[in-house]
C-alpha cells in the first residue's frame, strides 16, 4: 500500500480526473472531498466488504431444496400466481 | 446468415450441464463483488425454483438466487429498503427503460425481508449489467 502524508486542505489526483481533498481533520475522523466524474461509484470499504461477504453468503453450493427457501418465496409464488 | 451458435453450453456444478440462449447472457464489465474475476452471467429460470431466477456464472461455478425487483411488494422489504433505498433504485431504473433490477434472495428461512442495499441492474437491450451498492450516507456537492 501507498502511504502519503497530507495536511488539511491537501489532496492527491488518482489518474488525472479524480481529485481526493483533505477537507478537515477532527479527533477521531478526517473528511475527505472527492471530486470524481458521475460514473465512478464511490463506496465506503465497510459498505462493500458486507456486499462481498452477503453475495458470497448468498450463493448455492447445492441444488436446493425447496423447504431450505424461505417464507419470502412462497409468498412471491403466490403473489406471481394470483 | 451466421454461423455463430445462438446458445452456449454451461456446466453448472449445481444443475449440471445446461444449454443457455446468448440472450440471457448478461455481461457485467466491472464484475460482481466478492465474486472474483466473473464477468459473464447467464439469467436462467427453473420451474421448480419460480419466481426466483438463478444468476448463474459461465464458467458453472457461481450461483446467485435473485428475485425480479417488479415482483417484489414493499412489505418485503426491510425498513432500510423502504425508505432510503427504494426511491434510488427507482431513480436509476427511470433514467434507463430499459432496464430491470434484479434483488439477491438469500437462501436462509431465518430472512424474512429483503434487502435493496446491492441491487443488481441490467440493461436488456445491451445485455450489460452492475451491481450497484446504494449508501444512505449523503454525498455534498460543492
Amino acid at each position: 500500500m501507498l502511504v502519503l502524508s497530507r495536511k488539511e486542505g491537501e489532496g492527491i489526483y488518482l489518474n488525472d480526473n479524480i481529485k481526493i481533498t483533505i477537507v478537515e481533520i477532527g479527533r477521531n475522523q478526517i473528511k475527505l472531498g472527492i471530486d470524481a466524474p458521475r460514473d465512478v461509484s464511490i463506496v465506503r470499504d465497510e459498505i462493500m466488504d458486507r456486499v462481498k461477504f452477503e453475495n458470497r453468503e448468498s450463493l448455492a453450493s447445492t441444488k436446493p431444496n425447496s423447504v431450505d427457501l424461505p417464507d419470502l418465496l412462497k409468498k412471491l409464488k403466490s403473489t406471481n400466481e394470483s | 446468415m451466421s454461423n455463430m451458435p445462438n446458445t452456449t453450453a454451461i456446466d453448472s456444478r449445481v444443475f449440471g450441464l445446461m444449454s443457455i440462449e446468448n440472450s440471457k447472457i448478461i455481461h457485467f464489465p466491472k464484475g460482481v463483488p466478492g465474486l472474483d474475476s466473473e464477468r459473464y452471467f447467464a439469467f436462467v429460470c427453473i420451474d421448480e425454483y419460480q419466481p426466483l431466477v438463478w444468476m448463474i456464472s459461465r464458467t458453472g461455478l457461481y450461483h446467485l438466487p435473485v428475485v425480479p425487483f417488479t415482483l417484489i411488494d414493499s412489505d418485503d422489504l426491510d425498513d432500510e429498503s423502504r425508505e432510503v433505498f427504494y426511491p434510488q433504485l427507482m431513480q436509476i431504473l427511470n433514467s434507463n427503460p430499459k432496464t430491470a433490477a434484479y434483488v439477491i434472495l438469500k437462501l436462509n428461512p431465518s430472512i424474512k425481508h429483503l434487502s435493496l442495499k446491492a441491487p443488481i441492474v441490467v440493461d436488456v437491450e445491451l445485455q450489460r449489467g452492475e451491481q450497484y451498492i446504494l449508501d444512505h450516507v449523503t454525498m455534498h456537492s460543492t
